[in-house]
Formats: C-alpha cells, sequence, structure tokens
C-alpha cells in the first residue's frame, strides 16, 4: 500500500538508534519513490488503453502545460532578457555586443531554458500535484482507491507523469524561442544590435546537439518534478498542516534534485 | 526498536540504497572528469620555484608537461628579488639539468600556465629550489614596436610615404594601360593579336623537336645522351689520364710538377732571371751602355748617325759621278792602268834597290875608311 502505517512504532533509545533510523527511512522514501517512478512510467502506454484514461491526459497536459503558458512565456522573455543584458554589458567593454545573440542562444539551449521550465513546472504544477494528492491521502481517499484495488499510481501518478513527460520538452522549447527573442530585443533596444545580426550570430552556434541534451535535461526535469510531487502527495500526513508541508518540500526536493541532475547531465554530454 | 518485518519496506530500502548509490557514482565521476580530485587522486608532492617576474601567473593556474596537466600553482610569495612560487606537481615528474619552466599565456584575452621541460640531464635530488624563466612581456613588446612605428612615421614622412604610394599607383595605372593597349611583352600576352602565342607555340614546337632530336640521338647531345656507354668509357679513361698526370704533378714529375712542387729551384732561378733583367731593363732606363744610350730620349747618337749616313751618302754619290780621286780612280780606267804600272814600277824599283843595298853598304864603309 502506498499510505501506510509509520515503520517505527516506539521512540528511539538514543541518538544513534536515531540517526539510523532516519537514514533507513530516508533510502526507504528514496526507494519508494523510485519504485513509484518506474511504476508510473511503465504504466504510461495503459493511458491510451481506455478512453477515460485518454480524457485524462488530455486534461493533465492542458493543466501542466497550457495553464502554465503564461507563466513560462513572461519567464522565458525575461530570462532571454536578463541573459542578454548581463552578457551584452560586459562584451561590451570588448565593443563585442554582437555576440550577445550566440551567449544567449547557447545559454537557453544547454541550461537556461530547460531549467527555468524545471522551475516553474516544479513551482506551478509540481506544488499543486503535492498538494491536491496529499488532500486526497489525508482524506482517505487514495486509501480507498486501495481498497477498492485500483492502483493510486496508475490512476493519479501515470496520467501526471505522462503530461509532463510530454509537456516539460516542448515547454522548454518554448521558453528558449522566447528567451531567444527576448535577448533580441533587448539587444535591439539597449545594445544597437542589429536584429537580423543578432539572429545570424544565434543560428550559427545553434546545434542540434545542444538543442536534443537540453530536451532530454527537460524530460529528466519533468520525471523529477512528478516523481517528488506525487510522492510527498502519496505520503502526506497530518492533515491540513500535513499538506502544506507536502507541497513545501515537493517544491524543494524538485529545486535541489532539478539542480543536482542538471549539473550531472551537462557534464556527462559536454566534455571540458 | 524495531523494524517491522515487511518485505516492501525492506523492497524500498533496497532501491533507495540503490539510487542513492547511483546518485553518488554520477556526481562523483562528474567532479572526477571535471579536473577536481575528490579523494586526493595522484599523489603530488609541492616543488618550489622562483621567479624573477611571473607574469600574472595566479595560484590554481595548471601546470602543464608536455601539453598534459600535471599539477598546479599552490602559493606564490614575494621575495627580495623574485617570487617564490611552490607548485603541486605530480610525484612522476621528475626535474633534471636543463630543465626549463616558463610562464605562458593561455589567449590573448588572459590567463596563465607554467609550462614545465623536465631536461635531459641527470636527475636533480628532491626538494631542490627551481629556477623558472620569466614570460615575455606582449604588451610592452607591442608598445616598443608601436613606439618605433610612431617614430619610424612622425613629421612628413607619412605625407611622403603617401606621396610614393599615389606615384606608384599612377605607375601602375600606366603600366595597366601599356598592358591593356597590348603594348610590351606582357600586353602583347594579354593582347587579342595571337602573334607572341604564335611565336611562343612555334617555340614550343622546335624544343619539342629539339628534345625529340635528342631523345632518338640524332645530334652530337642525343647521341652522348643516348650513348650505350662508349663516350662514357673514353670519358672515363680521360679522366683516367688527368689523374695519372695529376699525380705526376702531384709528386713533382716533369717540368710543371716541378713548378708546383714544394722543390723552388725554378722559382728561385726564375726570381734570379727575373732580378737580373729588371737591373739590365734599370740600367737601360737610365741610358747606361750603347744600348741604354741608343734607347736614350735625346737624340744625338741617332743624329751623329744621320749626318754620318749622309756624309757616306755624299761621298758614294761623288763616286759614282766619277769625282774626286777616290772616284777617278774608281770610273776612269785609264787612271787606274796608270796606277797600276806606277805601283809595278815602284815595286821593281824596290826590287832592285834591296839587290843593290849590300854593294852600297860596303862601298859606305870603305868609303868612310877612306
Amino acid at each position: 500500500m502506498i499510505t501506510r502505517e509509520p515503520t517505527y512504532s516506539d521512540a528511539a533509545g538514543n541518538a544513534w538508534v536515531g540517526v539510523w533510523r532516519a537514514a533507513v527511512l530516508e533510502l526507504g522514501s528514496i526507494g519508494r519513490a523510485g519504485s513509484m517512478t518506474a511504476q508510473s512510467l511503465v504504466m504510461l502506454p495503459l493511458l491510451l488503453a481506455t478512453r477515460r484514461s485518454r480524457r485524462e491526459l488530455a486534461r493533465q497536459l492542458y493543466i501542466t502545460g497550457i495553464k502554465s503558458l503564461a507563466l513560462i512565456t513572461i519567464v522565458g522573455m525575461f530570462t532571454g532578457m536578463i541573459l542578454g543584458l548581463q552578457v551584452g554589458l560586459e562584451l561590451r567593454r570588448y565593443n563585442q555586443e554582437l555576440y550577445i545573440g550566440s551567449a544567449v542562444m547557447v545559454s537557453l539551449l544547454r541550461e537556461m531554458g530547460p531549467f527555468m521550465t524545471g522551475i516553474i513546472l516544479a513551482a506551478c504544477v509540481g506544488s499543486s500535484m503535492a498538494a491536491q494528492i496529499g488532500t486526497m491521502t489525508v482524506n482517505d481517499e487514495i486509501a480507498a482507491l486501495e481498497i477498492m484495488s485500483i492502483s493510486p499510481v496508475r490512476f493519479l501518478m501515470a496520467p501526471r507523469m505522462a503530461a509532463m513527460v510530454l509537456m516539460t520538452p516542448i515547454l522548454s522549447f518554448y521558453t528558449c524561442v522566447l528567451g531567444v527573442i527576448g535577448g533580441g530585443i533587448v539587444g535591439l533596444t539597449q545594445l544597437n544590435v542589429p536584429w537580423a545580426q543578432y539572429i545570424n550570430m544565434a543560428m550559427d552556434v545553434a546545434h542540434l546537439r545542444d538543442l536534443y541534451v537540453g530536451l532530454f535535461k527537460a524530460l529528466v526535469f519533468g520525471i523529477v518534478v512528478t516523481s517528488v510531487s506525487c510522492y510527498e502527495g502519496f505520503t502526506t500526513t497530518q492533515g491540513a498542516v500535513g499538506v502544506g508541508q507536502a507541497t513545501r518540500r515537493s517544491v524543494i526536493v524538485s529545486i535541489l534534485l532539478i539542480l543536482v541532475l542538471g549539473y550531472i547531465i551537462t557534464r556527462l554530454f559536454y566534455d571540458l | 526498536m524495531s523494524l517491522k518485518t515487511n518485505n516492501e519496506v525492506f523492497t524500498e530500502v533496497i532501491v533507495g540504497l540503490f539510487m542513492t548509490a547511483v546518485l553518488g557514482v554520477l556526481i562523483y565521476f562528474t567532479i572526477i572528469i571535471s579536473g577536481v580530485e575528490v579523494f586526493g587522486g595522484k599523489s603530488k608532492v609541492p616543488v618550489t620555484v622562483l621567479f624573477h617576474d611571473v607574469g600574472g601567473l595566479k595560484e590554481r593556474d595548471s601546470v602543464v608537461l608536455r601539453g598534459m596537466p600535471v599539477g598546479s600553482v599552490n602559493a606564490m610569495q614575494l621575495q627580495n628579488s623574485g617570487v617564490r612560487v611552490t607548485l603541486s606537481v605530480q610525484r612522476d615528474v621528475v626535474f633534471k639539468e636543463g630543465y626549463v619552466i616558463t610562464v605562458c599565456s593561455g589567449s590573448l584575452l588572459g590567463g596563465n600556465y607554467l609550462l614545465i621541460e623536465e631536461g635531459a640531464g641527470a636527475a636533480l635530488p628532491a626538494g631542490t629550489t627551481l629556477t623558472g624563466q620569466s614570460p615575455k612581456n606582449w604588451m610592452r613588446d607591442l608598445g616598443e614596436i608601436v613606439g618605433k612605428l610612431k617614430e619610424a612615421t612622425e613629421g612628413d614622412r607619412i605625407k611622403q610615404i603617401l606621396v610614393n604610394v599615389e606615384d606608384a599607383s599612377s605607375s601602375i595605372k600606366a603600366l595597366a594601360a601599356r598592358v591593356e593597349g597590348g603594348k610590351g611583352t606582357l600586353g602583347k600576352l594579354f593582347a587579342e593579336d595571337n602573334a607572341l602565342y604564335n611565336d611562343l607555340s612555334n617555340t614550343v614546337a622546335n624544343l619539342k623537336s629539339v628534345t625529340g632530336k635528342i631523345d632518338s640521338g640524332t645530334n652530337s647531345l642525343g647521341r652522348l645522351l643516348n650513348d650505350d656507354g662508349g663516350v662514357y668509357a673514353d670519358l672515363s679513361a680521360s679522366i683516367a689520364n688527368l689523374k695519372a698526370i695529376s699525380g705526376r704533378l702531384e709528386k713533382g714529375e716533369g717540368t710543371m710538377g716541378k713548378l708546383l712542387s714544394s722543390d723552388d729551384t725554378i722559382y728561385r732561378d726564375l726570381q734570379e732571371t727575373m732580378a737580373r733583367v729588371k737591373s739590365v731593363a734599370v740600367r737601360l732606363d737610365n741610358g747606361e751602355g750603347s744600348l741604354g744610350k741608343l734607347m736614350k730620349d735625346d737624340n744625338k747618337v741617332y743624329n751623329d748617325l744621320d749626318a754620318t749616313v749622309a756624309n757616306l751618302k755624299q761621298v758614294t754619290d761623288r763616286l759614282a759621278k766619277g769625282e774626286g780621286t777616290l772616284g777617278k780612280l774608281s770610273a776612269d780606267e785609264q787612271l787606274y792602268n796608270d796606277v797600276h804600272g806606277l805601283v809595278k814600277d815602284v815595286r821593281q824599283t824596290v826590287d832592285n834597290f834591296r839587290d843593290t843595298t849590300p854593294i852600297s853598304a860596303f862601298a859606305s864603309l870603305i868609303m868612310g875608311g877612306l
């Protein structure tokens, strides 16, 4: 069962026992989240099996993608503008502000696009997932599902996972496009870089490999956010307070994992 | 303390352990291959190097050996006459006599690294304080070059250069016009008139013909090139003869050999002869001796001879004309006969006197005694 009694029923005898129990519990939590993630990924094809599940998938796609679009647009645009301004100000010292297109494009494709998308989805969609599932958990709705032999992972987590797996790379690409446009606007208005020249410089350095690595990174971030958020939701306890804590933890852990995994993926794909 | 004996929980712990281990391995490898050695990496030893000038070298800059990073700069400290730099270098790097340590620029925009050349002599003992070479100061060198350029182009020199460039441009323009007009050899080459091309074509055809003859061996050069070894044998024999001659010359045989040999008898004889010739020439030049007097610039002897010859001519003319006694003697046969008869008579008289001399002498003695 996803919802279950605490592992330890008695109090820890001393500090070392407490540390040991905490380590075991953390490892168990990680393993549980990993198992849930694996199950949800395996169940993704089943979402296309029934009409109800397809409708649920479409609903999750709408929530994840369309409802986040406004925020993603603003964040993506301003991310590009900030990048263009900062890089342009530095390059202007060497009269090389023409190269902001290259810097903005490379930064967004490789790192900033997926990273900002992951952060936004963790804050918007992930927290919403954790709160929704957490509320269901504290209201024993998850337990009811399990009693009815309905897998909560398949019923609740798999559609959200599918939606995030599909939408995160798309939103990441969208962020990159808007970021490049934002950088171009700053270049045009603040640094006197002609638009055509900005685009030429940006396209010169844009390689498909950078795009693919960025999209892969976004895919991983989507899986991480969904896994963390759903896990936090499924393990929520202590009523409304627990829901708040689960929501907060889901955002914190998601952002931390996005940062750590972002670095690892970047390092694995790019040699020094 | 009791862990619920729940297989599901145990499985979750194992999965969690596995995921944590995987994440740890990923982090370890990504940090290791980034160049940061988490667990110390290869064993390293400190090396101290003294520099007069480090040219912007900073702590944590790389130390490179044969293009491969082998350590980093740990610490830098100013000393009285330079900078004491402490490196952390892999233990297997051995410094030998003739080593070179230089601060190199990583790029034009900055960044330095320390380049090591280990040297080829005997290995230096561990802990030896090494000496590094000061880096080249690009900006200073560039400044000097600019200063020299400025010095070379100050005043009216730029104007003069521009005037020269303008003149050169005019010349090139005129030259281009000539070429365009088909004047000169180059112009003819570019001209539509194919005369030069035809000449060249004919020349090439001639060359082809000549090379064909050479190739076929129908002329002297061709025979030389196509010879089956006879000429080579002759040349070889000639060279052998030359070798023999040169051998004899080297041995000092024959006149040429003696001339070329270390025996300088002939040389000394020649020198002596030349000295004598010189002495004679000096005497001739000074007008000494009969020949010298003849060669002297004043024409006294010549004039005397000329006058004598004139007198002789006059005498011979008179003789030819039969003037004077001698002339008459040579021209008048009667006189010759008379003189001839006179001579005969005188001879007879003398003979007669010779015959009568004893009688006269005796008669004188008698007559004297009386």
